[in-house]
């Protein structure tokens, strides 16, 4: 997510200009904009766009600009007022840009504390900020970038003496091999031996990209890209492709197909098929998916909307003091961190996410297996855990409830 | 300045989640009551157990999410 300026707006942000230069520089600007306040329409380019933000807005066209313009007729007003000039589109809800780019609110006045937030601090220029498709994207190769470091450091990769982390291994070191171990005792246990090392890279892989990206949630200036549909949608579509991949290669098309009808046994089963069929082609190629990228998506989601909303309490708890106090605005600047609770429930509900999405991806996998394959393997597996209490993941036997 | 169709929204919508939020609540209770007593009963089985919970739970809490994610992707009728 890349802030993008005007270049009003970046004249503006100095405060009071220092130089020379910038000062007869911002003057120039001004009387630019003096100059261009009769005939407001040069150029073809509007404002500004709903969610995207094309074309920077230059001064002349920084009239205030509500959300609610549109429906009270205050667009047509404007025009009428302003004959020849850009008709005014929507920015955002509350959002109304001045002359020289800071904000307003409708009536003329200062936003509150909690929609200046939104935009950037009170009485300050405009940063436009815009909301990018690919910024989750962006968010998504940060993480990867974090694993990979995180990986590399836990595996002594950037030490010196690598044979040292062979013989004496660090603290983080041993954290990611307990974790990684921890995950093939999983996978291994639902799958089975054989199984569960081919599964193992795909699902330590999902489960460790999750974690990191909901974790980055709760670091101030980050945004987790699991609270966005597109990152859970294409997690999601990992799985089913190699939930659907395994089916075909393991099944072959005719066990598929069986599989996919209910397996029928006898008359009553096959008379019942068609009926199957629907339902599992339902079940695999629409429910399973779109279950796991809604989960993730909602849960993430709704974090961070929990911390926004306690966010703008805090902010608006402080804005109320200081106008009672009848001091300036504090309210812009700092706000009473409501949020700290909330941060070890959002540690919870991040390791439970990424559990619960590589544990779903697990078991759909486990469920287009040869049953008859796996449960030779179980029961090998079972016994060997009999005897020696690892505090493994037991196979488990149970179907999963579609 | 709101239309009738957005205040019932408006009205509705705090319910319908409250309704959601109830019956997974319900769900899960009874999920984890039932896998409690089974921990109680077996502990030798405590993983097993933990396991099939979860995905229970994710399963039944799926549904008040689905709620959830309702009101963000409508939410924007009752502004």
């Amino acid at each position: 997510m890349e802030p993008v300026h005007t270049p009003q707006t970046d004249q503006h942000s100095a405060a009071s200009p220092t130089t020379p230069a910038e000062l007869s520089h911002a003057e120039a600007l001004q009387g630019d904009a003096a100059a261009h306040q009769g005939s407001e329409a040069h150029g073809g380019h509007g404002l500004v766009l709903g969610r995207h933000i094309s074309h920077p807005p230059e001064p002349p066209h920084l009239i205030q600009i509500w959300y609610d313009m549109e429906q009270e007729g205050l667009i047509e007003q404007y025009m009428h007022d302003h004959p020849g000039g850009a008709k005014p589109e929507v920015i955002e809800q509350w959002l109304a840009v001045g002359e020289h780019g800071e904000l307003k609110a409708k009536d003329g006045e200062r936003p509150t504390a909690a929609q200046a937030l939104h935009y950037g601090r009170l009485d300050k220029p405009l940063p436009i900020v815009d909301y990018l498709p690919w910024e989750n994207h962006v968010y998504l190769g940060l993480a990867m970038v974090l694993l990979i470091a995180i990986v590399l450091a836990a595996t002594g990769s950037f030490r010196r003496d690598r044979r040292m982390a062979m013989r004496k291994p660090s603290r983080g070191q041993l954290f990611i091999e307990s974790l990684v171990g921890g995950i093939d005792d999983f996978a291994k246990g639902v799958l089975g031996e054989e199984n569960g090392r081919k599964y193992l890279p795909f699902l330590g892989t999902l489960f460790c990209v999750i974690l990191v990206s909901n974790l980055m949630g709760l670091i101030p200036g980050l945004k987790p890209p699991t609270a966005s549909l597109v990152i859970t949608g294409s997690l999601a579509l990992c799985t089913f492709i190699v939930v659907q991949a395994t089916a075909w290669a393991r099944l072959g098309p005719v066990s598929y197909l069986y599989h996919l009808m209910g397996q029928p046994k006898d008359l009553i089963g096959w008379c019942l098929a068609p009926l199957f069929l629907v339902l599992e082609v339902i079940s695999d190629f629409l429910a399973k998916p779109l279950s796991l990228a809604l989960r993730l998506f909602g849960n993430m989601l709704g974090k961070d909307i929990l911390f926004g909303a306690f966010i703008g309490m805090g902010i608006s708890f402080v804005s109320a003091v200081s106008h009672l106090l009848n001091a300036p605005d504090f309210g812009a600047y700092i706000g009473v961190p409501l949020t700290i609770p909330f941060y070890a429930l959002g540690l919870l509900l991040s390791a439970v996410q990424a559990l619960v999405f590589a544990l779903l991806s697990t078991i759909y996998i486990m469920l287009v297996l040869p049953h008859d394959h796996e449960h030779g393997h179980d029961d090998h597996h079972g016994h060997a855990h009999g005897d020696d209490h690892h505090g493994h993941v037991a196979p488990i036997h149970e179907p999963v409830p579609h | 300045m709101f239309s009738t169709v957005q205040a019932a929204i408006g009205f509705a919508y705090p319910i319908g989640l409250g309704l959601a939020a109830l019956g997974a609540a319900i769900g899960i209770g009874n999920a984890v009551r039932g896998a409690m007593e089974a921990m109680g009963r077996q502990p030798d089985a405590i993983p097993k157990i933990q396991v099939a919970m979860i995905i229970g739970a994710a399963f039944i809490e799926a549904l008040a999410i689905y709620a959830l994610i309702s009101i963000f992707l409508t939410g924007g009728i009752t502004k």
